[in-house]
């Protein structure tokens, strides 16, 4: 299939670095310096130019395009693209939007704005942050399609299915067998130290379901605005890394941290003073993805909106079998439909093959099992391999 | 430097490589002659490619990789190439440096000989020497880009450093495509050679020209290659061959990116500027070696036309095929052919030397150089076609054409001393300088279509090897690997 990519940013980076191996993607950016980087490092063509301009969209042949994915750091330019791409050809179209604004006036009504789907990281990082909170043992949990889930452990648990990478083992199981199998934490009190976009969705739900959340934000003007905005939840403004504030306000006392700054080296600081203050369980923002290890290193969960906003992304390109997807920087989770690959075997999958679910009981695979209709099939595979 | 990652994909090119020798063991199984000239290094590039490749883990190489992969791609395929002129052990090329000249001047398109007596050598061995050239002219690393698969990313950093011009034209997104529509365009165009030549001989108008004849030239004129297993070259045929010869060299010298564009019925081919400048310096300088030709030999128009056309045609796109013994010209006709031995054809094709689009970059550089002198405060760009030139190409574009010529002035030093004992004509030792470095292959005077490269003592053939390597991977690709910052961290 035919892919433009607009903007080579690093989640446009690793749509384009995901997709050409299967797909032949098309990069438009201003600058043609990424341009050059672009083009040594992935098998893509590369195009300079303003893709807002009816004249680079035609020159990257958007009329022959089946996909055109606009992932800009500006919103404006991202939905202008989407429209552009719509008159000049019939692409499907998706845009990654950062105001959650335009994701709600999407949401509104199908194909608004000539975009087929809007993603938005913020809320994605949220709702992921939130569902990991509730199961201390997991490092990581996260929807693949309708009830199945994937989790991540450090520790060795009892579940139906499991398969281990680098130490540590994946869960792939549905949410009930997951709540069987693990305790529910009973967190109270949660510290979030920076107020993005995340942060503020993260607060929000946390109070939703009764915890007690305290906020803080160096920045006073904005804190200010947060606090208009936000009921039940105790925003602070002040110095995140301050000794004072943290004894003043007691911070030391939370359950978890979140840590929701714009900048990897701040979340990278908070992270290590909020372990170091004795909060156990951190979570934090990762916005490059190649930090994830480091974040790791000193104990901290990681959230990365860029793997989060490209999983989906591509996801949605790789067509109907593929049901949904879960993207690590170590490996992926598919979950494949059974109407499309009806009597193959198992084995024959390439990647790691994972349990099959079949009229919603969980089957541990083995290689000679046949594919049939109504089955969910999950596949792993490691580091950055696609299957479809 | 992840040299052994490099050499597992050198390993790789290798095992590629080896499959190129079932054809001349075809041919010679065909005509009962020996086949261990071919079998023997099939065998030995089987192993060595093997075992190179077993020492790589499958990592990805980087930007500086891909120039030491290119040029020991270069070399190791000349000198596997020439195991079968030792091997068969016949004429001067038994020798190994001969041996290594002739295959280096097969792989690099250049065409310059070492080859005395052609009576001598098998079919296979000659088929060989041709094919030589047909797989050197469009690139080996084009070649494995285009069928490996682990040759794809970073395959279009690896493609720019083999292919002629400053820059490589990505055709498609993915660089094996492209890498393939080029190999497809000139599989295409030798075919389409071998047809109509094979057609004028089934129609009486080319005698000699049998299919095979047809084939084994369409090799080396597609790939501006320029050997033909017969001594008189392109003079043995009718001029009717030589006509049909004359427009393929000229398309095998354009861009094969605009054929493909002509292929999706855009024509900018008519546009195009480096095109356009390259047609006109053929006409030109064909049009001004025509009075000395009819005024010499006492022909009409046409015939001098038709002689002065092929020459030019052969020189400017360094194939390097006769159809006369142009050594035998006045010296202001075959100072012609010296000076249009530095133009070179157009960037994307097959041709050697500096190409067109680079002194067509470097002219307008110079004449914005001169406005600037008067008007000191206007801000001109360079445009190629309408499209503004960066400074980074026109930079690049005036540096190649300088260091050309530094290699060019320097080696010539080097042959005119070493041959004087040979007795050498500065302007010949000069031109025999040029046809190497540019892919041409013969030189004027001494060194004509007709005659050969023995003359040179030994050092000078070593040296010509390597300018002919040179030349082919356009200089900077090999010469960086002699810089000390290369292999530093």
């Amino acid at each position: 299939m035919k892919v433009i990519v607009v903007g080579a940013g690093r989640t446009g980076f690793l749509i384009a670095k995901w997709l050409s191996m299967k797909h032949e993607v098309t990069v438009v950016d201003r600058n043609p310096r990424i341009l050059d980087e672009i083009s040594y490092a992935l098998d893509v063509f590369a195009i300079p130019g303003d893709a807002t301009l009816p004249e680079t969209l035609k020159r990257a042949e958007v009329e022959n395009a089946d996909y055109v994915i606009a992932t800009t750091d500006n919103d404006q330019t991202n939905i202008i693209v989407c429209s552009l791409s719509k008159t000049l050809g019939s692409p499907f179209t998706i845009a990654r939007v950062k105001r959650i604004e335009y994701l709600k006036v999407w949401g509104h009504g199908r194909r608004t704005l000539g975009v087929d789907l809007m993603v938005c990281a913020a809320p994605l990082v949220a709702e992921g942050i939130v569902r990991v909170m509730e199961y201390p043992q997991l490092t990581f949990f996260r929807k693949l399609h309708g009830d199945i889930y994937v989790g991540m452990s450090s520790s060795n648990i009892k579940t139906p299915w499991s398969f281990k990478i680098d130490n540590r083992s994946i869960i792939i199981a549905t949410k009930d067998m997951i709540e069987r199998s693990f305790k529910k934490s009973k967190t109270k009190k949660v510290l979030i130290l920076g107020a993005g976009e995340t942060g503020i969705i993260v607060a929000k739900m946390l109070s939703a379901k009764g915890k007690e959340v305290k906020l803080v934000e160096d920045d006073f003007k904005k804190a200010n605005e947060i606090a208009d905005e936000l009921d039940g939840v105790t925003v602070i403004a002040g110095n995140p890394f301050s000794d004072f504030l943290w004894s003043e306000e007691n911070l030391s006392e939370a359950d978890i941290a979140v840590v929701a700054f714009d900048q990897d080296y701040k979340c990278f600081f908070a992270s290590a003073l909020a372990k170091e203050k004795g909060i156990d369980r951190v979570f934090s923002m990762v916005h490059r993805s190649s930090h994830i290890p480091l974040f790791e290193k000193i104990g901290a969960i990681s959230f990365s909106p860029e793997l989060e906003t490209a999983g989906k992304i591509t996801a949605a390109v790789r067509g109907k079998a593929v049901l949904g997807v879960v993207t690590r920087p170590e490996f992926q989770v598919y979950a494949l439909s059974g109407e499309f690959l009806e009597g193959t075997l198992l084995e024959s999958l390439s990647g790691i093959p994972g349990p099959l679910f079949r009229e919603g009981r969980l089957i541990p695979p083995t290689p000679k099992m046949k594919i049939r209709k109504g089955d969910i099939v999950t596949v792993i595979t490691e580091g950055g391999g696609m299957i479809l | 430097m992840k040299l052994k990652e490099t050499l597992a994909l050198l390993g790789e090119i290798m095992l590629l490589f080896s499959i190129s020798f079932l054809a001349p063991l075809t041919v010679a199984l065909y005509y009962k002659t020996p086949i261990s000239p071919f079998l023997i290094p099939m065998v030995m590039s089987l192993i060595i490619g093997g075992f190179l490749r077993s020492l790589g883990a499958g990592e990805e190489i980087g930007i500086r990789e891909a120039f030491l992969l290119v040029s020991l791609a270069w070399l190791s395929v000349a000198i596997l190439g020439a195991l079968p002129y030792i091997i068969a052990g016949k004429g001067a090329i038994a020798n190994p440096l001969n041996a290594l000249f002739e295959s280096m001047s097969g792989f690099t398109t250049t065409g310059a000989t070492v080859m005395a007596d052609f009576s001598i050598h098998s079919r296979a061995i000659l088929f060989w020497r041709q094919l030589t050239q047909w797989l050197g002219g469009m690139g080996i690393v084009v070649l494995a880009i285009a069928i490996l698969p682990r040759l794809s990313v970073g395959g279009s950093e690896l493609m720019s450093l083999e292919a002629p011009g400053p820059q490589l034209e990505k055709l498609t997104p993915h660089i094996k495509n492209t890498a393939r529509i080029f190999w497809m365009i000139y599989i295409g165009l030798t075919v389409l050679e071998t047809l109509i030549l094979s057609t004028l001989h089934y129609v009486g108008l080319a005698p000699k020209m049998t299919p095979y004849m047809a084939l084994i030239h369409s090799f080396t004129t597609m790939s501006t290659g320029g050997f033909s297993p017969l001594p008189q070259s392109i003079e043995a045929f009718s001029p009717a061959v030589q006509w049909i010869i004359t427009i393929f060299m000229i398309l095998a010298g354009a861009n094969f990116a605009l054929f493909w564009y002509l292929m999706r019925k855009d024509c900018r081919i008519i546009r195009n500027e480096e095109f356009r400048w390259y047609i006109f310096a053929i006409l030109s300088l064909s049009l001004l070696t025509v009075p000395y030709l009819k005024h010499q030999f006492n022909l009409n128009f046409t015939t001098a036309f038709r002689y002065s056309i092929f020459q030019i045609a052969s020189i400017v796109t360094t194939t390097g095929y006769a159809t006369m013994n142009f050594s035998k010209w006045v010296f202001p006709a075959q100072f012609i052919l010296f000076f249009a031995m530095f133009l070179g054809g157009s960037s994307g094709s097959t041709a050697g030397s500096i190409k067109i689009v680079r002194w067509v970059i470097a002219l307008k550089a110079i004449k914005r150089e001169l406005s600037l002198s008067f008007h000191p405060k206007s801000l001109m760009n360079v445009k190629l076609g309408g499209i503004v030139v960066g400074e980074r190409s026109i930079r690049s574009a005036l540096a190649f054409i300088v260091l050309y010529f530094i290699i060019f002035s320097v080696s010539s030093l080097f042959v005119i001393l070493n041959g004087a004992s040979v007795n050498l004509n500065p302007t010949d030792a000069m031109s025999a300088v040029a046809a190497t470095l540019g892919n041409i292959g013969p030189g004027i005077g001494k060194i004509g279509p007709m005659a050969n490269y023995l003359i040179f003592p030994p050092q000078t053939r070593a040296l010509m090897i390597v300018l002919m390597w040179f030349g082919r991977l356009e200089i900077l690709t090999v010469l960086v690997l002699f810089t000390r910052s290369y292999w530093r961290w």
